[in-house]
């Protein structure tokens, strides 16, 4: 395999974030990644990690490490199944505990 | 120890003989509950080796609480959680194990003496989640499910068994503090 989930992969060009705008393509890929609160994980650490791998802005990524602490649980990008699939094993690989469900 | 700091692309901390030899320890331990680096397989072809790794994938325990927090249901519902681990785990398991050893090469040299680690740009990543992985499963045996639960473990008298974990698990989580703390010194 050449590809290993514990590389901090790119996300694909395609992947769809949470902020992108609602498009008729998205409409056919309702899934979702949530990030839910644990007493473990660092908060600069959850940061770090969406700064890495999602590439998200500090502001950005700081904003939802801190709705996954306040709120329990934050969604963190949408897309297809696999494209979510392959971010949840991603940040399984952190240590993050993630999950995927049909986007609400 | 002496935190880590920048030191131009490097992050450098300095620990004494006895921390190094801990957590060389601790990491020892959870690269051997995820089974060790297993058989090792040389294919030509790169499907044969998909398939060899495949095979050669370590059963592990997730009746253990702390495999099934280092490996956490991807779906609430069962089945697509075991179809998810059946195809993801053991190549996270392998991750594991290479950041374990990244981590240890770094810590066995100064196990005896103390001295100073030195974390490259290319390491730093593999270090972040091995003292995390190392703090999840320290805080799985302790039974840190909630933020109360540790609130009332840091409240345990020093003659309490778990009294020595808690300070253990404290000090993990200030090297982890540290060395993001270093890295984000630009």
């Amino acid at each position: 395999m050449s590809t290993s989930p514990q590389e901090p992969a790119t996300p694909g060009g395609g992947t769809a974030t949470a902020e992108r705008p609602a498009s008729a393509v998205e409409a056919t890929v309702p899934w979702t990644t949530i990030v839910w609160d644990d007493p473990v994980n660092l908060m600069s650490y959850v940061t770090h990690v969406f700064v890495t791998y999602f590439r998200f802005p500090r502001p950005k990524a700081e904003q939802l490490m801190l709705r996954v602490h306040h709120e329990g649980r934050a969604a963190v990008a949408t897309g297809t199944r696999e494209e979510m699939e392959q971010h949840v094993t991603a940040l399984h690989a952190y240590g993050l505990w993630a999950t995927l469900e049909r986007a609400q | 120890m002496i935190p880590f700091v920048r030191e131009g692309d490097d992050l450098v901390a300095t620990f004494e003989a006895f921390e190094a030899a801990l957590l060389a320890s601790l990491v020892g331990q959870v690269a051997d509950l995820l089974g060790g680096s297993g058989p090792v397989t040389h294919e030509q072809d790169p499907f044969a080796q998909w398939a060899a790794e495949f095979r050669a994938g370590v059963d592990l325990d997730r009746s253990d609480p702390v495999i099934a927090r280092l490996f956490p249901d991807a779906y609430e519902d069962a089945t697509a959680a075991g179809e998810h681990h059946r195809f993801s785990q053991e190549a996270l398991r392998r991750g594991r194990i290479e950041d374990a050893e990244v981590v240890s090469a770094a810590l066995v040299p100064i196990g005896e003496v103390g001295g100073a680690v030195v974390v490259g740009p290319e390491a730093v990543e593999a270090w972040l989640r091995v003292l995390n992985g190392v703090r999840l499963a320290l805080a799985v045996r302790l039974g840190v499910e909630t933020a109360s639960d540790y609130d009332q473990l840091s409240a345990l008298p020093a003659r309490d068994p778990r009294a020595q974990l808690v300070d253990l698990y404290d000090w993990l989580g200030f090297v982890q503090e540290s060395l993001l703390e270093a890295l984000a010194d630009e």
